[in-house]
């Protein structure tokens, strides 16, 4: 017996070493420029952030840091001299909240007492994450698993971040964005290495959406309330897990030991405060439910959106909430026939958006600025720019992209300004970084220089910036890529449809099929930025019945309404991983 | 731990404060009105004074007296009721059914209360003042309610009836099986059935949950007594649905059962009577009528349409003199909405049982307050104008129970949340400041079609859980 | 050799058209005139010492209508009734006009979620010769639920098409549905395709459409294409008709039901909600000179000085459903009557409906409530749809002889607490009982 276990250790430790091997393999293949190159950008208008703005300075790196920066400072003989005369010096930007760089989560099959061909046991099991010690964890669906981890599905090429680069930004915190756990978020810098030498804080928070999870049909929950439901057994359960542990190790001889759990194992930080929590919360009411939700259970939490902040500013002042606010500002729908058939909330909502920095800024609410998705990085810039318009002092705005996240993060050690001894993220810009002609000189990601690529063409379309900001780098992704297998649950009032989209992308027109209980349909549509519209025939009994839809695409979960013979449904999905 | 009573007693701060902005300060007059009062009859020339949001006199003219500062509401001509409390809606939510498990006692409509829903303004503009908002009917357990005041402007929190009596739904017949069902009428798809499909199985499916729970109770009270003595044990897992459900059993959380035909009726009471809890109301109980003395006997609510009939088989029996028989029996009875739609003109849904059931006005204004309110538990506080209750009221133009009457003002604790003349002075600012953010949004946004998003706050169909246009 | 063969063919041709001739015939035989010659009945009515409200003439504070083979055949202060004549004391009551309904799936559907008990739409986008009447079942339970409350003449009709096919005026009262005919076809029901707004909305021949507009486009230029081939169709006939060297041509069903929409004959109900439909449905009718009639209507009340200039009748209700938009004034569908009379815009209402086609005077007097005349609220359930659909000469008001199509009230029909004492549809009494009031009586006394 004992034999045995020591075996499996020695088995499981050779296993880990070599998976550790094989993760750092690529590196013998793939080493570039010498890291410890040293660089000068001298004659710049060095904005420290922290510090006051050097005029004519000079910002030595060396080895990945900032070696010394000041106005006079000797150039080190073998460092290359970038002269950045008559251009501004800025640490690199911060998105505070972004899924870039993850490639496609791993879906387990739905399951949830609802599987397969025979009905579900008469009262479920329990939904929660584990039975008394986490029974079912192992099969947890997706969007259900703390555990997580954003690190382990970084996928990363040389171009993967060109267009952050390029637009200024050098580090992001990056989190899968599918599901009510999202999983655990990472701090990395946008190089073009492998992900291990690219990650500063692993993790940086455990990151919480109250989107309604799996859909109807799709199991539990399926609703607003069921996802707060969730999460509050599910926290339960994580302090059960704790204590029966706890008492096991108190009595260990004569006690069953409880089971192990990887969901609940990976919540023991938070429920201590150890890890924050990152509630994606745009509106009013969804920040005012996290803020519940957090203090019903202690845990350190944070805000990841707050499109709405501005109407609850002073709250979050009071409760001394972070805010890591959304630059993805509401917009108007492409194709709106009638514009007066929006109600004056939205609109005014679309209006004061731009307004919420402002307010947190002058209700002293700590606040970084995240790119919320936003489809184009260089809106990220655009879009701070219209939150000075709206009243946010510029030095703010600047600090609300590097030096605030970095403090919020606890990375402002190493990170968010130009001073000695911090990692060499700089950019260097033609100009004021909020003026609309501004370009992107030069990058540093870890005290590596970037080739700043031009943006495509600014072509005309969704997500394009027509009159733009005179070519600032940053590349259009127009259109969302749709391209695959969607399981999609079509909400009805007779009950919920299951279907099955198979489509085929080219740029903004789509093709495919739809499989649905009734037969198999081809389908057709267009997609505008993130919005899908789509049409099919469904002969049904000989009858044909017209079939139109819209769906907002979010990474790999869809979700839209479906019209049928004059009703509405609403429907959801998810991308099936190939 | 620090951290924790630090949380504590900003939370009592924040109860507190809620408590006093709650307390409209000051007092309103309202005069020469024709009061029904929903208790104690009608009071021709007669007088209301509210004071910092609860009655402080209702009698003649001459008998209430105001203070100086007094805001003075002349209703002359006018009728004045309770402010109507609809005992079954669907408004005021982000999402109504987690009909993904039979039993889904966990979940709390009170997380997912959405102030912004115009439907509390529609409703308010027809007298209605208090909602008891329901979760869905798609399982045989569903969710815990909330119970809302329609103060529009106000926020979720402040809509949030403070210590609102506890109320859970339950649901019987079609609704419920309907995910057993392999005959859906749009077919089943790739989803697997749940259980339970007929009758039988939503009864089991009750009467387990309930036998889970006590299990589950006894569990914790041998936890407390070894603990008591000292020992040191593992606690046991704490479950948000079990816990529920044993506060059915300690009488802390109260049942409100949808329902249609006698049978299931009958099954439910059985059921309660077996595992010792009673149910506070039935829900639509549209055949209610067939088994009011069995209602009756066990102290049951029935809370019903006026005239809904025929949208699905277990609604074919269904009779508009159904309250009648109900009340007749002795059951408490209301009438409901379970419609945005119906909820704005509840008085017209009273007006209707006074037609088909030969009721008095004051009999069928109870339909719609008084009865709704020892329906939720709140009628200590709400539901007619008595001294010392919420100065929530309705003031109508005419007999609210005349087709030609329509809501010229509302006040919830004395405060006018809806007022006619008001509305209508506002519709030109609405109707420009609309223009102007559509025109401003044309002007700096132009040419550039930009990639769409979801508006901030998500939008939410509200259709009635059992509305017929959904023909369920 | 040939010549046989013509001949043979030429027999064959002429016994073809002899047995379909005789088919025809026997069809049509058992198939109601339009305008339903009235039922004989042989019964004399005099009710006596009523208020009468007449509609259209001045009302009679006190006096008496007596009813004589199914007509209207005396109304005054005074009447000569025969002494054989059944007489209703109608002390303290009034009568009035049976009311009309200007939209229902009466008889066509049953329980709403059981699809077998609903006969409302057929397969396929252009329905126009399926017909409402034939699928009548008298006997539902929610037509004697429906009249309780006054009504005793409805529209039925189907729905869910782009033409859904032909509405029929029908009588609450009848063993078969011939015998409840009033008049069919009364309208051709279509549907205006819908511009996106928060409702529902229905489109046909997707295929490769990509947003709303493109959709609504194709369904519109399909309908076009149906009407301009029902107007060459009628052409060619009509040319056949006096030029019989011309070749003959097989019956097209569809367009052949269309020809009285496209002569301007058969008013077209259509079904038009959004401002931006109203518009389009006129825009159709002036282009294809059809006779139209607006229904559902909502926004109708901007578009009403067109509607009054055009002098396009539109039929609204429920009148209580919700606002369509957030931004609308709560009571824009309660005020909605109120503005489209100021306007005069000619109008009436409609339940929209089959269990609740009882509610169709609260359509009205919500209205009231809100703005409207009680006088015009009463001729928007009683003449105005008479007027509307062709009928006035035969209902609508209490004139002599008009269809005796009557209601005995204890008050104004429109009031909640006014209940209906008697009906007359078409000169008989009718049962005031239903499902409902059995099913009162039967468990109110259980012991």
């Amino acid at each position: 017996m004992k034999r045995y276990s020591s075996f499996t250790l020695a088995f499981s430790l050779a296993l880990s070493v070599l998976t550790v091997w094989a993760s750092f393999a690529p590196l013998t293949r793939r080493v570039a420029a010498f890291e410890g190159d040293a660089y000068a950008i001298k004659g710049g208008t060095v904005v420290t952030v922290t510090g006051a703005t050097i005029q004519k300075g000079t910002v030595i790196i060396r080895n990945g840091l900032i070696e010394s920066v000041g106005a006079d400072i000797p150039i080190p003989g073998d460092a290359r001299v970038i002269d950045a005369t008559g251009m501004t010096v800025y640490p690199g930007l911060i998105d505070a909240y972004t899924n870039i760089g993850l490639g496609a989560p791993a879906q387990p099959p739905a399951q949830g007492g609802r599987g397969g061909g025979p009905p579900a046991p008469p009262v479920p099991v329990n939904p929660a994450l584990g039975a008394a010690a986490g029974a079912q964890s192992a099969s947890t669906p997706s969007g259900q698993s703390p555990e997580l981890m954003a690190s382990d599905q970084l996928k990363v090429t040389a171009e993967t971040f060109d267009q952050q680069r390029s637009s200024g930004i050098t580090t992001a915190l990056v989190a899968p964005r599918e599901g009510i756990y999202q999983g655990q978020s990472a701090l990395i810098n946008l190089g073009d290495s492998e992900p291990e030498k690219l990650i500063i804080k692993n993790p940086a928070s455990l990151n919480v959406s109250f989107g309604s999870g799996r859909g109807f049909g799709g199991g539990y929950p399926s609703s607003l309330m069921g996802v707060f439901a969730f999460l509050r057994q599910s926290l339960l359960d994580a302090q059960h897990y704790k204590a029966a542990w706890e008492h096991y190790n108190r009595n260990k001889r004569g006690a069953r030991r409880p089971e192990t759990d990887k969901s609940l194992a990976a919540l023991q930080p938070v429920i201590v405060g150890a890890l924050p929590v990152a509630f994606a919360a745009n509106s009013e009411r969804e920040i005012k439910r996290a803020i519940g939700l957090g203090e019903e259970f202690g845990l350190k939490f944070i805000i990841a959106g707050g499109l709405q902040s501005y109407q609850v500013a002073d709250l979050l002042k009071q409760k001394n909430v972070t805010v890591l606010l959304s630059l993805n500002y509401p917009q108007r729908p492409a194709n709106l026939e009638d514009p007066e058939s929006e109600s004056l909330r939205v609109l005014r909502d679309r209006a004061a958006a731009p307004t919420s920095a402002a307010a947190l800024s002058k209700a002293g609410v700590r606040f970084a600025f995240q790119s919320g998705y936003l489809g184009r990085p260089a809106d990220y810039i655009a879009n701070a720019a219209k939150a000075i318009e709206a009243g946010l002092p510029k030095d703010e705005a600047i600090k609300a992209m590097t030096i605030y996240p970095a403090e919020i993060f606890g990375v402002a050690e190493q990170l968010g300004s130009i001073e000695k001894g911090k990692i060499a993220n700089i950019v260097v810009t033609s100009g004021d970084l909020f003026d609309r002609r501004t370009l992107v000189k030069h990058v540093f990601v870890d005290g590596k220089p970037y080739e700043v690529k031009s943006p495509p063409p600014a072509q005309a379309g969704p997500g394009g910036r027509a009159g733009g900001r005179g070519g600032r780098p940053g590349a259009a992704s127009p259109e969302a890529s749709v391209a695959g297998s969607w399981s999609i649950t079509s909400e009805s009032p007779q009950g919920p449809i299951q279907l099955t989209f198979t489509i085929r992308q080219e740029g903004a027109t789509i093709s495919g099929e739809v499989s649905s209980p009734f037969g198999t349909f081809p389908l057709s549509g267009s997609l505008s930025g993130n919005e899908l519209s789509f049409a099919f025939t469904a002969k049904i009994q000989d009858q044909k019945i017209p079939v139109t839809g819209k769906g907002s695409i979010d990474g790999n979960s869809i979700r839209g309404s479906i019209n049928a013979m004059g009703n509405d449904s609403n429907f959801s999905g998810t991308r099936i991983p190939r | 731990m620090k951290r924790y009573s630090t949380i504590l007693l900003t939370a009592l701060v924040a109860a507190l404060a809620s408590v006093a902005l709650a307390q409209n300060k000051g007092e309103v007059l309202i005069k020469n009105a024709t009061i029904m009062t929903a208790s104690h009859g009608v009071i021709e020339g007669g007088s209301i004074l509210v004071r910092d949001g609860k009655i402080a006199a209702v009698g003649k003219n001459s008998e209430v007296r105001a203070g100086a500062n007094a805001r003075v509401i002349d209703a002359t001509g006018m009728y004045v009721t309770p402010g109507i409390i609809d005992a079954h809606s669907h408004s005021a939510l982000d999402s109504v059914n987690e009909g993904s498990v039979s039993v889904s006692a966990m979940v709390r409509m009170k997380d997912v209360v959405d102030n912004t829903d115009i439907s509390i303004y529609r409703q308010l503009a027809g007298g209605t003042t208090t909602i008891h908002s329901m979760h869905g009917s798609a399982n045989s357990i569903g969710g815990q309610n909330v119970i809302l005041k329609l103060k529009w402007g106000k926020s979720a929190e402040e809509m949030i009836v403070p210590d609102m009596p506890r109320t859970i739904k339950f649901a019987l017949g079609e609704n419920p099986k309907r995910a057993g069902n392999q005959s859906n009428p749009f077919g089943q798809g790739n989803r697997p059935l749940r259980f339970p499909a007929t009758r039988m199985g939503v009864e089991f499916t009750i009467r387990e949950a309930f036998q889970q729970a006590r299990e589950y109770m006894r569990e914790w009270d041998e936890y407390a007594a070894a603990k008591e003595r000292g020992g040191d044990l593992a606690p046991p897992r704490r479950d948000l649905k079990l816990e529920a459900i044993a506060d059915i059993l300690r009488g802390k959380l109260l049942v409100h059962s949808h329902c249609y035909r006698a049978d299931e009726i009958l099954m439910l009471m059985n059921v309660a009577d077996e595992f010792g809890w009673k149910v506070l109301a039935f829900q639509h109980v549209l055949e209610g009528y067939k088994v009011a003395k069995e209602m009756a006997a066990h102290g049951a609510g029935g809370s019903t349409f006026s005239d809904w009939w025929a949208y699905k088989i277990e609604a074919y029996d269904a009779i508009p003199g159904n309250a009648a028989i109900m009340h007749h029996k002795g059951v408490v009875t209301s009438v409901n909405s379970d419609s945005a739609d119906l909820a704005r003109r509840l008085y017209q849904e009273a007006a209707k049982t006074i037609k088909y059931g030969g009721l008095t006005d004051e009999e069928a204004l109870r339909f719609i307050t008084l009865n709704s309110a020892k329906q939720l538990k709140m009628d200590h506080r709400i539901g007619s104008i008595d001294v010392g209750k919420d100065g929530d009221l309705a003031i109508f133009n005419a007999n609210p129970f005349s087709i030609y009457a329509r809501v010229e003002m509302t006040l919830i604790e004395g405060e006018v949340y809806f007022d006619r003349k008001e509305d209508m002075k506002r519709r030109e600012t609405i109707a420009k400041e609309k223009k102007e953010l559509i025109e401003k949004e044309r002007r700096t946004a132009p040419q550039e079609q930009r990639q769409p998003t979801p508006p901030i706050t998500p939008t939410v169909s509200g259709p009635g859980d059992d509305q017929p246009g959904i023909k369920q | 050799m040939n010549r046989n063969r013509t001949f043979r063919f030429v027999v064959k041709a002429v016994i073809a058209a002899i047995i379909a001739f005789i088919v025809i015939m026997a069809i049509k035989n058992l198939l109601p005139n339009p305008v339903v010659s009235a039922q004989q009945a042989a019964n004399v009515f005099v009710i006596r010492n009523a208020k009468i409200v007449t509609v259209t003439g001045a009302t009679i504070e006190r006096g008496s209508v007596l009813i004589r083979d199914g007509k209207i055949a005396e109304v005054g202060a005074r009447v000569t009734a025969p002494s054989n004549a059944k007489v209703i004391d109608a002390t303290g009551l009034s009568v009035y006009p049976g009311l009309i309904d200007c939209g229902t799936s009466l008889g066509l559907t049953e329980i709403g979620s059981i699809q077998e008990t609903r006969d409302t739409t057929e397969l396929g986008d252009f329905n126009p010769h399926m017909r409402a009447i034939v699928a009548v079942q008298p006997h539902s339970e929610l037509i004697p639920v429906s009249r309780a409350n006054g009504t005793t003449t409805a529209i039925t009709r189907p729905g869910g098409r782009l033409v859904s096919g032909q509405a029929a005026l029908i009588n609450l009262d009848g063993w078969t549905w011939q015998e409840m005919t009033v008049k069919t076809p009364a309208a051709m029901e279509m549907e205006y395709p819908r511009a996106q707004r928060g409702r529902g909305a229905a489109f046909a021949q997707p295929e490769g459409a990509t947003n709303v507009a493109q959709l609504r486009e194709r369904q519109l230029n399909a309908l076009r294409q149906k009407l301009e081939d029902a107007q060459a169709y009628a052409k060619a006939k009509e040319a056949r008709a006096t030029d019989k060297s011309l070749p003959p041509r097989p019956v097209d069903h569809v367009l052949e039901a269309l020809i009285p929409v496209v002569k301007g004959e058969l008013p077209v109900l259509m079904i038009a909600n959004a401002e931006r439909e109203i518009k389009g449905a006129i825009d159709i009718a002036d282009k294809y000179k059809l006779k139209l009639i607006i229904s559902g209507a909502a926004d109708a009340w901007k578009v009403a000085s067109t509607l009054k200039e055009k002098n396009i009748p539109v039929i609204i209700g429920p009148v209580t459903d919700l606002p369509n938009n957030e931004d609308d004034d709560y009571d824009i569908n309660y005020s909605h009557a109120a503005k489209l009379h100021k306007a005069g815009v000619k109008f009436a209402f409609q339940s929209d409906d089959a269990a609740y086609a009882r509610n169709l005077p609260y359509q009205a007097g919500t209205s009231a409530a809100f703005g409207l005349p009680k006088d015009e609220a009463l001729k928007a359930v009683t003449i105005y749809p008479a007027q509307i659909f062709g009928v006035d000469k035969l209902l609508g008001s209490i004139e002599v002889g008009k269809m005796a199509n009557l209601i005995v009230t204890d008050g104004d029909p429109l009031e909640f607490k006014t209940s209906v004492k008697h009906m007359f549809i078409n000169g008989k009494p009718v049962d005031l009982s239903s499902r409902h009031t059995k099913l009162y009586d039967k468990f109110k006394d259980r012991p």
